[in-house]
């Protein structure tokens, strides 16, 4: 009876300190969130379907992460892993009619800017259990001037938390 | 859910493990007879094996190869000193694609209390507390597919801490054979002080302590009694 219960205390404890949960948190991904302003610092939506792809090497191909999405006035954006810089290029299809001989038709002309983030990057380990990820540090920012008229970072640190975004677009006059 | 259900599952088998050693140190305590507490403040020293730590390393990902040393005062107090090398590796996981590991020792000071009205009972039951300390270098590593911009790429997280950390517990042991003791406790252990020095890598496996954020624990301990006093 004795070593019944001597087995049963050491199960028990077996048990007891084998205890194990996996916890893991809901929003596991890392995005950089931009907001869109016009030139005077209003958020506003932009008029114009917007084009996002994605600059990668050339073994992997460039990649279009969002295609002529509509209303747009916050995005969110992925971020390299280890890279230094991250190239992306965002275009707006400006449609207008042209009328030739009474005929009139719809033509679109898409007008592109290339936004260069350099920055700083560090691992993060939650939990063996879970998916890892890199937080990110925004250094600089670089950008062509077609319909962007400026870029501001308004956020360096890229986490999970998006109560703010990280960079503020704000558009050139004509396209407010 | 399910942890809690496991955990008051074990809970309950170690009530009822507990619940017939009660009755025969009751019934042995009824039988003997009364002796008055007029003996010498030393009664001993004990060495102790946790033996739950080392199937629980062999078992799982971690654990730890525990031994403790401890004083006999008077029957009743038991200053003791925990000591060991605490482990984990955790193979390289299919979900996460990533391996990680730690190795360190650390110690548990602290004293047990035994509440047993007839403390010279070859049985003891205790109630007792430990502060407890490690310092340990955590390691993550594995490769990762970047899911946006392609490729896989070498992932490395490293952090240090020095982690503080009490215990409540809660031990019965008996005489088996000769000097040659067997016992377990059940502790509670919470945090004092001491975290992962870089805030983004979180502490997985605490030496000693266990699986972060897991608060219960048990050791199952082979005690052998150095020298002892057996009479006033």
């Amino acid at each position: 009876m004795k070593h019944f219960y001597f087995i049963l205390t050491l199960l028990s404890g077996i048990i007891l300190v084998g205890c194990s949960s996996i916890d893991c948190s809901i929003e596991g991904r890392v995005m950089c969130h931009y907001a869109i302003q016009d030139k005077n610092g209003n958020d506003v939506q932009l008029a114009y379907p917007l084009t996002v792809t994605l600059q990668r090497e050339a073994t992997f191909g460039d990649t279009v992460f969002i295609n002529n999405q509509g209303g747009v006035s916050t995005l969110d954006l992925p971020m390299s892993h280890v890279g230094e810089s991250d190239e992306i290029r965002m275009s707006i299809g400006v449609t207008y009619t042209v009328v030739v001989d009474t005929i009139e038709t719809q033509e679109t002309e898409y007008i592109t800017d290339v936004v260069k983030i350099k920055k700083n990057n560090s691992p993060v380990f939650e939990s063996i259990d879970c998916t890892p990820r890199f937080n990110h540090e925004i250094t600089d920012v670089e950008f062509t001037r077609n319909f962007i008229d400026t870029l501001i970072i308004n956020k360096a640190n890229v986490t999970k938390d998006a109560t703010s975004p990280n960079i503020i677009i704000r558009l050139r006059s004509s396209l407010d | 859910m399910q942890h809690l259900q496991t955990s008051l599952f074990a809970f309950v088998l170690l009530l009822i493990s507990l619940f017939p050693c009660n009755m025969q140190a009751k019934k042995k305590t009824a039988e003997g007879p009364q002796e008055s507490d007029s003996i010498q403040l030393f009664r001993g020293v004990a060495v102790s094996y946790n033996l739950a730590g080392t199937v629980i390393r062999a078992v799982s990902d971690y654990g730890e190869i525990e031994a403790a040393a401890r004083v006999n005062l008077r029957d009743r107090y038991f200053p003791t000193l925990e000591f060991g090398l605490g482990s984990a590796k955790h193979a390289l996981d299919p979900i996460s694609g990533i391996e990680a590991k730690t190795n360190a020792p650390f110690f548990r000071l602290g004293c047990d209390f035994n509440v047993l009205r007839n403390k010279h009972d070859i049985y003891r039951l205790m109630f007792g507390a430990r502060y407890a300390m490690t310092h340990f270098t955590q390691k993550a590593y594995g490769d990762i597919v970047d899911p946006y911009w392609g490729g896989t790429l070498p992932y490395y997280a490293e952090t240090t801490s020095t982690y503080h950390w009490a215990e409540l517990l809660l031990a019965l042991d008996a005489r088996m054979w000769g000097p040659v003791r067997l016992g377990w406790s059940f502790r509670y252990k919470f945090h004092i002080t001491g975290d992962s020095k870089d805030p983004a890598q979180q502490l997985w496996y605490i030496p000693g302590f266990g699986k972060n954020g897991n608060v219960l624990g048990a050791t199952f301990n082979v005690t052998v009694e150095l020298w002892r006093k057996n009479k006033r």
